[in-house]
């Protein structure tokens, strides 16, 4: 019977097909309008996840305060140990950097490259892929030994017609250092940084590769990354982490903070925040559209079920039971629901482009925007079809006999 | 599809039927304790002036309306107290239909206005296909099955609405008017093909006044005002 019940929907359909497309384009107009509305809210979020992405967003970037008037110096490592006593639970992991440009060699190429000398758990920030080689055990990571990690564009440059890039020695402000990893092309913006440079152990840039009279103490970073367990928590640590360095710097707190504290995600939190403003107003607009086309759909419906009253019971009176009909009328509903996604996609495609080249708004159709769509236009149609249908099953069959 | 019961007694047999009609002008009584019996391989005719209740009567006894008061037995069920869905699944491939107008679905090809009672009887793809096939040519319409019902003269449409009617093999036809707007080619046509189906056992009743086919029918009945005036049930 399901395939009987399909072949009569079509037929029904068929037989009035100027009717059925404009049926198809009002729910297609409601679904246009959800999947766009999707479509840019997932642009918005892919824009998000570019800034901000993974763990960084959900870290604490403590760095020197220039503005200071009492000028306390950058953090150091004792100063790691009393965060890790402040946040306790809420500290996933922490990296200490010594930041510095350095003159990189390699043979007859040399390039000027940011030196990174990294202590602790630095993969959270160079969240690449590694393309080549290994990376930094966490030993070697503590200690002082003479081994780098190169970003994709710096082992570019460096390595111009050398096949054999892992293993290489380069030289460092003339040091000698191995490369013992090379990255992958970064994929988010916050490890753009770490494309063209080095990074090396903490205390290795320290005693070898820091050209001159270092501007750093031995115990001294330019920055230490605390990432934290929910980036809920980035706020609240702020003030702990300000509170405790202010203490033990005797910074009181009528003066401006010792240190910087940065949140790398700000930016991210910027779009966030335009985006939940877009948000609101997208989804009211959908859903006004949505519920229009709805009930412009269920009047079409349902006079479509009154000029259908006779043959609805003629098919009656050759068999049909209430149910035949309402599975009927619901079927003819959910195909011209699917016909309406398959409208409102090419729609919300088209004006996706429109606010993307004419206004600069991201709109990005992937799986997840088509299977909305098409689940909208599915539901749309059941649910704008239910009373109509339902309606059309208690029509009295004797009006087959009476015309 | 037929059980025991259906096998046994009269096709039809209905006792002290009454049928009101709330209108805006109040209540219209259109069937007023009416007893009638159908016997298989009977064709019944029931004469009477328009409003009569002639059709009220052929609805119910089509089981597309339901009496307000009395007993009605079908195919050897008592089927006054039935829900809308029993009285479609017992219609279902049981009953056929001719109508006045042909009763044909607009826009839908001949041969789908045919195989439709068979869709609901469940009969399987191939079968339907012969059957219609078949009742279609027995009706002079086999090289129009692929037309639109809205192409088709107005003797054309009444053969497809017996050739719909026909299909099934139904045990009970109930025809309203069969040769209202036919030729006598047409109705002739009709007037054998109902014959044959009482002689292969069918019941069959139809309201008419057409002087070619009372000839044939085994018992005529007069109604008037909703009830039976000569001859009885």
């Amino acid at each position: 019977m399901p395939f009987s019940l399909l072949a009569l929907a079509v037929m029904a359909l068929r037989a009035r097909p100027l009717r059925a497309f404009l049926m198809a384009l009002t729910l297609g107009s409601g679904t246009a309008a959800v999947s766009l509305a999707a479509a840019v809210l997932a642009g918005y979020s892919q824009q998000i996840e570019g800034m901000a992405f993974g763990a960084y967003a959900r870290s604490l970037v403590v760095s020197e305060n220039w503005s200071s008037p009492r000028r306390t110096g950058p953090p150091t490592l004792a100063d790691i140990g009393r965060l890790r006593e402040a946040l306790g639970a809420r500290i996933e992991a922490v990296a200490a950097w010594r930041i510095t440009r350095a003159d990189m060699r390699l043979g007859t190429q040399a390039r000027e490259m940011t030196l990174y000398g990294v202590l602790g758990d630095y993969r959270h920030e160079a969240d690449m892929a590694l393309a080549e080689g290994r990376l930094l055990t966490p030993d070697e990571v503590e200690g002082a030994s003479r081994l780098c990690l190169l970003g994709s564009a710096a082992a570019r440059e460096l390595f111009r017609f050398e096949r054999q890039r892992v293993g290489a020695q380069v030289r460092i402000n003339g040091i000698a250092c191995e490369v013992v990893g090379i990255f992958d092309v970064p994929m988010s913006r916050t490890a753009d940084r770490y494309d063209e440079a080095v990074i090396v152990p903490f205390r290795a840039a320290m005693r070898y590769f820091e050209a001159g009279a270092s501007r750093l103490a031995p115990n001294e970073a330019d920055q230490v990354t605390v990432i934290l367990r929910d980036r809920r928590m980035v706020r609240p640590s702020l003030e702990d982490a300000d509170r405790v360095l202010r203490r033990a710097r005797g910074s009181p707190l009528t003066q401006l903070p010792p240190f910087r504290f940065s949140d790398p995600s700000a930016p991210a939190q910027a779009i966030q925040r335009q985006r939940d403003s877009a948000a609101g107003l997208l989804v009211i607009v959908a859903a006004i559209s949505l519920i229009a086309a709805l009930v412009g759909y269920a009047a079409s419906t349902l006079s479509n079920v009154e000029m259908r009253r006779r043959d609805i019971a003629l098919q009656m009176s050759a068999g049909a039971g209430g149910f035949d009909i309402l599975s009927q009328i619901v079927l003819e509903s959910v195909l011209l629901g699917l016909a309406g996604a398959v409208l409102g996609a090419v729609v919300s495609w088209g004006a996706g482009q429109v606010l993307q080249s004419g206004f600069g708004v991201p709109a990005v159709y992937d799986v997840q925007v088509a299977a909305l769509t098409g689940a909208v236009g599915l539901l749309a149609g059941l649910v704008a079809g239910a009373v109509p249908a339902w309606k059309a099953s208690r029509m009295p069959p004797a009006l087959a006999v009476r015309q | 599809m037929t059980t025991p019961a259906d096998l046994s007694g009269p096709v039809l047999s209905g006792r002290g039927l009454r049928r009101t009609y709330r209108t805006a002008d109040g209540q219209v009584l259109a069937l007023e304790d009416v007893d009638i019996t159908l016997q298989a391989g009977e064709l019944l005719a029931i004469v009477g002036h328009s409003g009569s209740g002639k059709t009220t009567l052929l609805s119910i006894m089509g089981l597309l309306d339901r009496p307000d008061a009395g007993t009605l037995r079908m195919f050897g069920h008592d089927v006054s107290r039935w829900g809308w869905g029993r009285l479609a699944r017992l219609r279902r491939g049981r009953i056929g239909f001719l109508f006045q107008d042909a009763g044909l679905v607009e826009r839908m090809p001949v041969i789908e206005n045919v195989i439709l009672p068979m869709r609901y009887a469940r009969t399987p793809a191939s079968r339907r296909q012969v059957n219609a096939r078949k009742a279609l040519e027995r009706v002079g319409l086999g090289d129009k099955a692929r037309r639109l019902v809205g192409t088709l003269s107005g003797g054309e449409r009444q053969r497809v609405g017996l050739a719909r009617a026909l299909a099934m093999q139904p045990r009970l036809l109930v025809c309203d008017e069969p040769s209202a707007s036919l030729d006598k080619a047409t109705t002739g046509l009709v007037a054998e093909l109902l014959s044959e189906q009482a002689q292969a056992g069918a019941g069959v009743v139809l309201a008419t006044h057409d002087p070619l086919l009372l000839p044939m029918a085994d018992r005529v009945l007069h109604m008037e005002r909703g009830r039976f005036v000569a001859g009885g049930g």
